[in-house]
């Protein structure tokens, strides 16, 4: 046997060990040693982790609308802010008896929201239509809008979303509304303009919450970015992170950085201890594989294992994981143009169009790519999609 | 103002997008039926069980192996209670046997063993569920029920918390019934298949005598050419649409789409001015091994269970056959009544011929270039 030949087959033996002892740790039933075992940490207690808030987490009244909604809101914030999608499903049934009820703007703005994390953007949309139809000054209802505009890739609409905000009541979180504009359509004089505004409004006034502050600093570390300002994206991540260490969100923005730059170690240690979300299993795995395969062929048997469950259930909404492992992990490159072309047609975020972009150029699909450029130039998308991909340039 | 207040705070949140991947909650049920017996296996998520069940005593966030057997008789009433296997008038009687845990993507389930005391001698079950729906919309159970003959995999939801499930053989009427309307479905709103049947149909009404075409004389003769060309053009495709199915040949979905727009393209242009020497069923028969991968294409989407593949293919073709025969059925009687008119002849044959021509090669200059 060549040496080559050897240790082609070292490899698959380990992974084959790898597959067979991680099968049985994750897939087979079992009784633990001890009573006093911690089988479980509840995300509620991981949330709010040395604080002394606790959720209210009794059911509310079902005949108070007023109380409904309070909690409603809690368990969005929660679902939104530590990924916890459970909570949408609390959220909804709290507020099911007046799901319908067109006259409560309120109950109509959750009903949106849970409505876009089904990935029915479209039917979000027309929710909140009717709601500013009734209310046009609803500011949060405008936001959310602004929001699944951007996910649909409408950015005229944005934009006209972002005026009525700043007419409202200018601020961080209009500038920061526009701020997304300029990214998208890679404005560069905007870029700079709103970036400076921004900082010097973070630097200057201190009456934001942390929740704002973070999603700002997100925003202002993409318009560093693509303004190839790599070292003041990285502080702005940074700052984001600071705000709240157990912010998932902050944490897979900060990873993402990582990986765009090649830093695959900085990624891993970033999202190490979240193995139970997907979102940073996918990233973790990918990051792995360029530094240990032992670590990357156990993390990839948990990804799989997640990955079947996930579509046991509903494909539609992880779409944009699936073309991502695809691509990135399977190398798959003809199903992963298929995931990220459908992905692209439900959901055009940056990434999402830097996915299907990226899978079009390996599959050098003349097909898709027409149908991308004609739609760029529709609608004024200007991202430079190599600066948006993660590290293997295509 | 409590709850404007928490809108305003929320409110930033709204702009995030939509957020990145999630897992729902889901529990997991396997239900086996052998030799008239029932066993069922549940995972339930810890932390879904803590929305309704106190499982964590001493409230410190952690739960472990002492609570959780505490909790036992809680937890498996309230799981019973969710979970109905009905025969008729007859519920069957869930008894616990087991408890351990096990580990998913989203952390550690409870595993509940269960045995079901049912009537005898029972042909079909309705299996009700509403784990969790009261307090979790979002929930889904996902079953997978198993019997000697059946393998069949289903989602609970609020909306969906009921289904029904034959014990003696697949359920194979609903999942051909199921697969033949998508056959039907797909053929009716594939314009490209239907245009390049028409392209195939709109001459053969008419019978060449030099030097031009004249209408044919009985009715009979066009039906026989026609059902020539479909047979052909039906069997082709059945052909690829398996080969690709069952994974034994395929080729790239892109050119096969571009290949179709062609197909569209030249079939009505040779209507105007034959460009093959050859009968009209061999380039039904031709072009219908590559519309046979956009079928393939479609069914894929589908995502068929490898039990039921063979009758999933059955009953999409036979679908596609049936959507057919309909859009000849409409097509031909009008075409042979209005054959002899000059709107036919004319603007029918001719300009109508001319206009698939123009769609048949933008929709070809779209999926190649």
């Amino acid at each position: 046997m060549t040496k080559n030949k050897f240790h082609h087959v070292v490899i698959l033996l380990t992974l084959f060990v790898n597959c067979f002892v991680l099968n049985v740790a994750f897939s087979q039933p079992f009784v633990p040693a001890a009573d006093d075992e911690v089988v479980e940490v509840l995300p509620v207690y991981q949330i709010f982790r040395g604080t002394k808030k606790v959720i209210k987490q009794e059911a509310p009244n079902p005949k108070s609308v007023t109380e409904s909604l309070e909690v409603a809101f809690q368990y969005i914030e929660i679902a939104r802010k530590y990924n916890e999608p459970r909570y949408y499903g609390l959220a909804e049934s709290v507020i099911s008896p007046w799901w319908g009820d067109e006259s409560d703007l309120d109950v109509q703005l959750i009903k949106a929201i849970i409505l876009q994390f089904n990935h029915q953007f479209i039917e979000a949309k027309q929710v909140l239509d009717k709601v500013l139809v009734k209310k046009p000054s609803y500011q949060q209802a405008i936001l959310s809008r602004s929001s699944i505009n951007l996910v649909l890739g409408k950015y005229n609409e944005v934009e006209s979303d972002c005026k009525k905000i700043d007419v409202i009541q200018q601020s961080l979180i209009s500038l920061a509304c526009f701020a997304q504009i300029s990214i998208v359509q890679n404005d560069k004089y905007k870029m700079k303009t709103l970036s400076k505004k921004i900082d010097s409004i973070l630097f200057l006034q201190n009456n934001y919450n942390d929740e704002e502050k973070q999603w700002v600093l997100h925003i202002l570390s993409d318009l560093k970015y693509f303004d190839n300002d790599k070292k003041s994206s990285r502080e702005a991540l940074k700052n984001a992170l600071e705000i709240d260490e157990y912010s998932l969100d902050s944490r897979l923005k900060f990873a993402d950085y990582f990986l765009y730059q090649g830093e695959f170690q900085m990624a891993f240690d970033l999202l190490s201890d979240f193995q139970n979300h997907v979102s940073a299993l996918i990233r973790l795995v990918y990051a792995s594989s360029h530094f240990s395969s032992k670590i990357h062929n156990q993390l990839l048997v948990k990804l799989n294992l997640q990955v079947d469950e996930l579509k046991r259930r509903d494909i539609k909404m992880h779409l944009r994981e699936f073309a991502f492992i695809s691509l990135y992990i399977d190398k798959d490159y003809e199903l992963g143009l298929k995931y990220a072309s459908e992905n692209w047609l439900l959901q055009k975020e940056i990434v999402d169009v830097a996915l299907y972009w990226y899978a079009i150029e390996k599959n050098n699909s003349q097909y898709h790519r027409a149908k991308l450029n004609d739609w760029k130039s529709k609608e004024n998308f200007n991202v430079d999609l190599q600066v948006a991909m993660y590290y293997e340039s295509p | 103002m409590k709850v404007l207040s928490l809108l305003f705070a929320i409110s930033f949140l709204l702009l995030s997008g939509n957020g990145y991947a999630h897992k729902s909650s889901d529990s997991y049920l396997k239900i086996n039926f052998e030799n008239n017996k029932w066993n069922i296996v549940w995972d339930i998520a810890i932390r879904d069980l803590q929305n309704v069940i106190n499982i964590d005593e001493n409230a410190d966030g952690k739960v472990t192996w002492g609570e959780v057997k505490f909790s036992r008789p809680f937890i498996e009433s309230y799981a019973i209670s969710k979970l109905n296997i009905v025969s008729g008038e007859d519920y069957c009687v869930l008894l616990p046997s087991d408890l351990k845990l096990n580990r998913h993507a989203d952390g550690a389930y409870v595993v509940l063993y269960l045995i079901g005391n049912c009537s005898k001698n029972v042909s079909e079950v309705d299996v009700k569920y509403d784990l969790f729906f009261e307090v979790d919309k979002q929930h889904r159970g996902l079953l997978n029920f198993k019997t000697k003959n059946v393998d069949s995999s289903i989602v609970f939801s609020p909306t969906e918390p009921m289904t029904k499930v034959s014990l003696v053989k697949e359920n194979w009427m609903q999942t051909f019934q199921q697969y033949f309307v998508e056959g039907v479905w797909h053929i009716w709103i594939g314009y490209d298949h239907i245009l390049f049947l028409l392209s195939l149909l709109i001459p053969m009404v008419l019978v060449k005598q030099y030097p031009v075409m004249v209408g044919a004389e009985d009715f009979k003769s066009s039906f026989w050419v026609v059902l020539k060309v479909v047979t052909a053009f039906t069997i082709a495709h059945s052909i690829t649409l398996s080969l690709s199915s069952l994974n034994l040949f395929s080729i790239n979905i892109v050119i096969a789409e571009s290949i179709i727009a062609l197909s569209v393209a030249l079939a009505a242009l040779n209507n105007i001015r034959p460009i093959f020497p050859c009968d009209r069923w061999i380039i039904g028969f031709f072009f219908g091994l590559i519309h046979g991968f956009g079928f393939a294409s479609v069914l894929a989407e589908l995502q068929l269970s490898n039990v039921s593949l063979g009758l999933s293919l059955l009953g999409f073709n036979a679908g596609v056959e049936i959507g057919q025969i309909l859009i000849v059925a409409v097509f031909l009687p009008i075409a042979f009544l209005v054959r002899n008119t000059w709107v036919y002849q004319r603007l029918v044959v001719q300009l109508g011929s001319f206009l698939i021509v123009l769609v048949g090669t933008f929709w070809f200059v779209e999926r190649t270039f």
